[in-house]
C-alpha cells in the first residue's frame, strides 16, 4: 500500500499500474494479485481505507495530551484543518480526480463516522451532561459537528485557536455540557 | 430570458433550466445511477449533444447544477416563511424544520437520499460543501441579523445549514426534524445555549 501511494502521487489515481506497484513495492505482479483479488480498485480502496485510519488515529494521539473535551475538540479541530491543508496528496486529488477520490472516501464514511462517535463517547464520560441531554444525544451531535468541520471550514478560520475555541464553546458544547 | 438561479449558484440559462429540470425528474423517477444523459435529453426534449455542450463535465456536474437548483428553491420556498419569524430561535425552526420537510417531499432529494445515499456524499464532502454553507448563509443571515448581531448572525447561519445537511443525509434514530415539535426541541437544546452564551475565550 505504500508503494500505491507512491504511485497514486506520481500518476493519479486512475493512471497508475499494478506493474509500477510491484516495482516499486519490490514484489512480483503475483503477489499483489494474490493479496489484493479485487485488482487494482480493491488496492485504491483499501489504501485510501488505511490513509483514513492513520489520519484519524494521528488525530487521536494529537489531542490525547489534552485533558478537556473542549481542549481536544479545540486542538483536534485545529490539527485537523492543518494535517489536511499539509496532505500534498489529498489536495492534488482534491484538484485532479475530485469525483474518484471522494467516492471512495465515501464508502467508509459511515464506518469513520461511527467510530469517530464512539470515541467522543468515551471523552463524554467524564464530563458533566447539561440537564435533558443524554450521553447518546450529546455523543451524536458531537460527531455531527466535528464530521462537518473535516476539510470544510465554511466561515471560520482553523487556523486561529481562539476563534475556534469560541466556536466549540458556542456551537459545539454550550448545549451538551452543564455551565 | 434567463433565470437567475438563486445566490451564488450561478446564473442559469433558460436551456440549462430545461434541463436540469429534466434530470431532476428523471432521478425523481429511476434514481441516479439508472440515470443516463440519454435519458435526460429525451425528457428534456433536446439532443444528446445540447446536453453535453451545456454540461461538459458530463453527469457528474449536471448533478452539482440540480443539487444547486433544488436548494435555490428550497432557499426561495423558506423566505416567506422566515420574514414572519418572531425571534432567531424561530427563524431556525421554521428554516431547519422546512428544509427537512423539502427533502422529504422531493422526490428526487428523498429517492437519492434513501436508496443511493453514497452516490451523494461525494457532493457533500470538502470544498463541495462550501458553496452550499456559502448560499444557506448569505440567504439566512439577513433574517437571523434581524434578532442577532450582524458577524453571529452569518455564524449561526452556516450552523443551522451544517446541521440540516448532515440530518439529510446520515438521519437519526431520535430526531426527526420535519416534525415541528422536535425541531424545537433541538433547537432549545443544542443551539439556543450557544446563542445565549457571550463566549470570551480565557486570555493565555
Amino acid at each position: 500500500m505504500d508503494a500505491v501511494v507512491i504511485c497514486v502521487e506520481q500518476a493519479g489515481l486512475g493512471e497508475f499500474s499494478l506493474e509500477d506497484v510491484a516495482a516499486e513495492a519490490g514484489v512480483g505482479r503475483a503477489t499483489i494479485y494474490r493479496h489484493f483479488r479485487g485488482g487494482r480498485d480493491q488496492l485504491v480502496s483499501e489504501t485510501i481505507t488505511r490513509e483514513v485510519a492513520w489520519f484519524w488515529q494521528d488525530l487521536a494521539q494529537a489531542v490525547a495530551p489534552y485533558d478537556t473535551l473542549e481542549d481536544r475538540l479545540v486542538f483536534g479541530l485545529v490539527s485537523a484543518g492543518q494535517r489536511l491543508a499539509d496532505h500534498d496528496l489529498l489536495q492534488r486529488l482534491l484538484i485532479s480526480e475530485p469525483d474518484r477520490l471522494l467516492a471512495e472516501l465515501a464508502t467508509s464514511e459511515l464506518l469513520v463516522i461511527s467510530v469517530l462517535a464512539d470515541y467522543i463517547r468515551t471523552l463524554l464520560a467524564t464530563e458533566t451532561l447539561a440537564q435533558g441531554i443524554t450521553l447518546d444525544d450529546a455523543a451524536d451531535y458531537l460527531t455531527r459537528m466535528l464530521f462537518s468541520f473535516i476539510g470544510t471550514p465554511g466561515c471560520w478560520d482553523l487556523s486561529d485557536t481562539n476563534a475556534v475555541r469560541r466556536l466549540v464553546r458556542t456551537q459545539f458544547l454550550a448545549g451538551v455540557l452543564a455551565e | 430570458m434567463s433565470q437567475q438561479s438563486v445566490l451564488s449558484l450561478g446564473e442559469v440559462s433558460s436551456a440549462e433550466l430545461r434541463v436540469v429540470q429534466a434530470a431532476t425528474r428523471c432521478i425523481g423517477r429511476w434514481g441516479l445511477a439508472k440515470t443516463t444523459l440519454d435519458d435526460v435529453a429525451r425528457e428534456a426534449g433536446v439532443s444528446r449533444a445540447t446536453v453535453y455542450r451545456l454540461f461538459p463535465g458530463g453527469k457528474s456536474a449536471l448533478v452539482e447544477a440540480c443539487g444547486g437548483h433544488e436548494i435555490g428553491r428550497l432557499l426561495v420556498t423558506l423566505d416567506s416563511e422566515l420574514q414572519t419569524a418572531s425571534t432567531a430561535a424561530d427563524v431556525l425552526v421554521r428554516a431547519m424544520c422546512g428544509a427537512a420537510r423539502f427533502v422529504a417531499e422531493n422526490d428526487a432529494l428523498s429517492m437519492l437520499v434513501t436508496h443511493e445515499p453514497d452516490v451523494l456524499r461525494p457532493f457533500l464532502a470538502f470544498d463541495r460543501v462550501q458553496p452550499i454553507l456559502t448560499a444557506a448563509r448569505a440567504f439566512v443571515a439577513p433574517h437571523l441579523a434581524r434578532h442577532l448581531p450582524t458577524d453571529r448572525a452569518e455564524q449561526v447561519a452556516e450552523w443551522a445549514t451544517r446541521l440540516v445537511i448532515s440530518f439529510t443525509f446520515t438521519p437519526d434514530r431520535s430526531i426527526d426534524l420535519t416534525d415541528l415539535d422536535q425541531a424545537v426541541s433541538f433547537v432549545e437544546r443544542f443551539i439556543l445555549p450557544g446563542l445565549d452564551r457571550d463566549v470570551l475565550p480565557s486570555p493565555g
